[in-house]
């Protein structure tokens, strides 16, 4: 046993886990394949090695040379074809195949079955000093250099017409087929073909370990962490197994005793994974204190996210969080549109690369490869065909798909790290967390949202309710007043009659009245006048009257019902603010009705401000409407009378003053206008009326505009 | 008693009324007012009166003043006496804004002054 077999030995378990690792790591990929092809027959180069260095006679260290050197040229062969498939991962035609391993096959013939190729293994107490070569053998390095020279050619002209992730790809791969080229050629082509020594061959295996794990690292690197980490996992794993393996070797090599070399392997295995974790962690912690930072702030935002009910600022915050923490290009949200079956872009932080209207259909080949993933994934991973239909005109590296048990929420796609680093495992757990928590407060948000729409309908609803059934009880009320008004007025008016008829004759008829007896007939008179007035208003709010509808301009004849009261106003002391719009508004409505409307209200907010004030008229348009605001500084009017104001026969005026109908002859003259009052008031402050009457349409044209 | 004075004919069911209106109307010593209380005797009553003008209450029981009308209108002794409807419905308002006339009819609105009403006979009644 000699270091030399160790090191081989540590070199061949080395090289085959990658390869197996590496493949398992995606079986349908192509690339993978030929990756593992190449890695295997890098192992299987090592096997020789070892097994050329244990050999004892000089027949089978010669059969293992041979083998050696076929496998040998096997590598660059598989190499060649890895470099025509990456990265379109598209198969190589059989033929082609066959011939690029032909020259693998003559070499087969030329190193087994005949001595062409290696006449002699020159070796001093075991170990190899030098081959003695045959004629033919100089055709080996020429397969080698061929193959891998045209390789690196292949690759290269494909870095050069690529861009992206696939660039950058190429640049790690060339990066190490230089360095392992250079590295192994040397020792195990160079050296032995022309200086005829082969005492650093043994050195050949390890000196491709940075070759094919940076290779590994460049096809499947968002399953391994970042470069540095993966080689610093790679270095911890071969010291410490260095130590396993060979410590206990060393020792049985020394005392001579095979039980305490096994004792000590089985002992060192056993801790050896345990050591190697911990190690692995520590030097996690120094290699990737940055990522560890955005990961902890992400994982803690992502606690804090039920507390947010608001869907669209949640999302906001999500998109927002993962951009700024990871410094990502671009980050976009998709949510499932239930209506109309599509997962359509809700949020986005970009850059302009992303349309604002994508979306995507519930039988896209995209949204049933997320269904079966459910993890984050990598845009790598997506199969061709599917990749192919997704069409998009921006680069995704990584989807995020968001599922509360098997419910399907939507997904988060992100752009390259804005530091151009790739995502790490560590990252994509990161998000599948985070993925799982923005989850559970989308639906969270959404449920609140529907429950808060709920009860805003419902409230809605309940308000719409109270209000037709005032309305209701108002109008009917209203009727039944009419009703009541034209019995009434007959009834009333007769016997008013009489007693003016009666009256007028006695003071025709008596002669020598004194003053009091003339003072009583004129009370008499005046009384049956005030009480005609009453009838009049009665009749007036039976609504008999015909309108009489004509095009008005409203500003115009709210102005000259000011007239009606311009002395009353100034003689109280109240001034006037308008605000009328520059053109006047058109309506259809009856003059004079509208005039009766204007005075009640004119009247009511002067009567209001018996201590002087301000009346302020506002008109304005609104939708189809135009809105009329009448503003006093007055009294105004206390909250529990001001739902009956509009009640006929409500009145907070002193006898005589008012019959109460002033308000509800309003209301019934807007409403056989398709128009509204309203009013809000403030004792002490005033009182707004608010009325709502529609516009009128001037042309076709403009009724199809609005 | 004069022959200058015109002859009025009331009819209207409210016998107060109709006696107050004869007594003021008879003290202006203008006019010789007839009174019916009854509608459907005031067709035989004007056969009788042949009054100048006629006052007619809208509203009463039985025949109204429209019906009255109606076959007052019909007969050729009557046809041309000047009519005035009394009513307790018909607002002022109406009244005045088309000259105190409904559809060529002239109203008056309850309660009257004598002054408004000796206005009205004057302005209706045949010279």
């Amino acid at each position: 046993m000699n270091y030399r077999a160790i090191f081989l030995i540590i070199s061949l378990v080395f090289i085959f886990t990658f390869g197996f690792f590496v493949y398992i790591r995606n079986r349908r990929s192509l690339i993978n394949f030929w990756y593992t092809v190449f890695v295997s027959f890098l192992a299987l180069w090592t096997f020789g090695l070892l097994m050329m260095y244990l050999s004892a006679t000089a027949g089978s260290k010669l059969f293992w040379a041979n083998f050696l050197y076929l496998v040998g040229s096997l590598i660059p062969s598989s190499f060649f074809c890895f470099s025509l498939i990456f990265p379109s991962d598209k198969a190589l035609p059989i033929r082609k195949v066959g011939l690029i391993f032909l020259p693998n096959f003559i070499l087969f013939i030329l190193y087994f079955f005949t001595s062409l190729m290696i006449r002699k293994v020159v070796y001093e107490n075991g170990i190899i000093k030098y081959f003695v070569y045959g004629p033919l053998h100089l055709l080996f390095d020429i397969q080698v250099v061929f193959f891998f020279g045209w390789a690196f050619w292949n690759l290269y002209r494909k870095y050069k017409v690529s861009a992206g992730r696939t660039k950058m790809q190429l640049r790690y791969i060339l990066v190490a087929t230089i360095l392992g080229v250079v590295l192994a050629g040397t020792t195990n082509v160079a050296i032995p073909a022309f200086l005829y020594n082969c005492s650093l061959a043994w050195l050949g295996p390890s000196f491709t370990f940075p070759m094919f794990s940076i290779i590994a690292y460049a096809i499947v690197r968002y399953r391994l962490m970042d470069i540095n980490v993966a080689v610093t996992r790679a270095g911890i794993f071969l010291i410490i197994y260095a130590l396993i393996l060979g410590f206990p070797l060393y020792v049985g090599y020394k005392t001579n005793s095979w039980i305490i070399s096994t004792s000590l392997a089985i002992a060192f295995a056993t801790v050896g994974p345990f050591v190697y974790r911990s190690l692995n962690r520590k030097a996690e912690e120094v290699l990737l204190v940055k990522q560890r930072r955005y990961q902890t702030i992400l994982l803690k935002g992502a606690k804090g996210l039920m507390k947010e009910h608001r869907l669209d600022r949640l999302l906001k915050w999500i998109v927002r969080a993962v951009r700024k923490t990871v410094g990502i290009r671009y980050v976009a949200l998709f949510l499932d549109d239930k209506k109309n079956q599509l997962f359509t872009l809700k949020t986005k932080e970009d850059n302009g690369e992303i349309p604002d209207d994508l979306v995507f259909s519930y039988q896209h080949p995209f949204i049933a490869y997320m269904r079966e993933r459910k993890g984050p994934f990598l845009y790598e991973e997506i199969p061709e065909p599917i990749r192919h239909s997704l069409n998009i005109p921006f680069e995704v590296d990584i989807i995020i798909p968001s599922f509360i048990e098997d419910k399907y929420l939507g997904f988060i796609i992100l752009g390259e790290k804005l530091n151009r680093e790739f995502y790490s495992i560590d990252d994509l757990n990161v998000f599948k967390i985070l993925a799982h928590q923005a989850g559970l407060a989308i639906e969270n948000a959404q449920l609140y949202s529907e429950l808060q729409n709920e009860t805003k309908a419902l409230k809605e609803a309940i308000k719409k309710l109270n209000e037709t059934q005032n309305q209701l009880i108002q109008s009917e009320k209203m009727a039944a007043v009419g009703r009541l008004a034209s019995g009434i007025a007959h009834e009333l008016r007769n016997p008013l009659s009489i007693v003016l008829q009666g009256i007028e004759f006695l003071e025709n008829n008596l002669v020598g009245l004194d003053n009091k007896s003339k003072k009583a007939i004129k009370s008499i008179k005046n009384s049956v006048d005030r009480a005609d007035n009453i009838i009049i208003e009665l009749l007036k709010f039976s609504g008999s009257s015909k309108l009489e509808f004509a095009s008005l301009e409203l500003c115009q004849l709210m102005k000259d019902t000011l007239s009606l009261v311009e002395n009353r106003m100034h003689l109280g002391r109240i001034s006037l603010v308008k605000n009328f719009p520059e053109k006047d508004m058109q309506i259809h409505a009856d003059r004079n009705m509208l005039e009766q409307v204007f005075f009640n209200l004119y009247s009511n907010a002067i009567d209001a401000m018996s201590e002087g004030g301000q009346l302020e008229l506002n008109v304005f348009p609104h939708r189809h409407d135009v809105v009329i605001e009448i503003i006093d500084t007055g009294k105004g009017i206390p909250t529990d009378i001001l739902p009956d104001i509009f009640d006929p026969f409500f009145t907070t005026k002193d006898v005589g003053k008012g019959v109460g109908l002033g308000l509800s002859i309003v209301c019934l003259i807007l409403e056989r206008h398709n128009g509204t009052i309203n009013v809000e008031s403030k004792v002490n402050e005033g009182t707004r009326f608010i009325i709502k009457l529609p516009r009128k349409v001037e042309n076709k044209k403009e009724e199809a505009i609005t | 008693m004069n022959k200058n004075k015109k002859k009025i004919l009331i009819v209207d069911d409210e016998k107060d009324f109709v006696e107050m209106v004869k007594w003021n109307l008879e003290k202006t010593g203008g006019y010789k007012v007839t009174v019916e209380t009854e509608s459907k005797y005031a067709l035989d009553v004007a056969k009788v009166v042949e009054p100048d003008l006629i006052l007619l209450d809208v509203m009463m029981p039985g025949m109204d003043g429209a019906d009255v009308e109606y076959q007052i209108k019909k007969e050729e002794k009557l046809k041309d006496i000047p009519i005035i409807f009394l009513t307790a419905i018909v607002k002022e308002e109406e009244i005045e804004s088309e000259d105190g006339a409904i559809a060529g009819h002239v109203f008056l609105a309850k309660p009257v002054t004598l002054k408004q009403l000796v206005d009205c006979i004057e302005k209706n009644i045949k010279k």
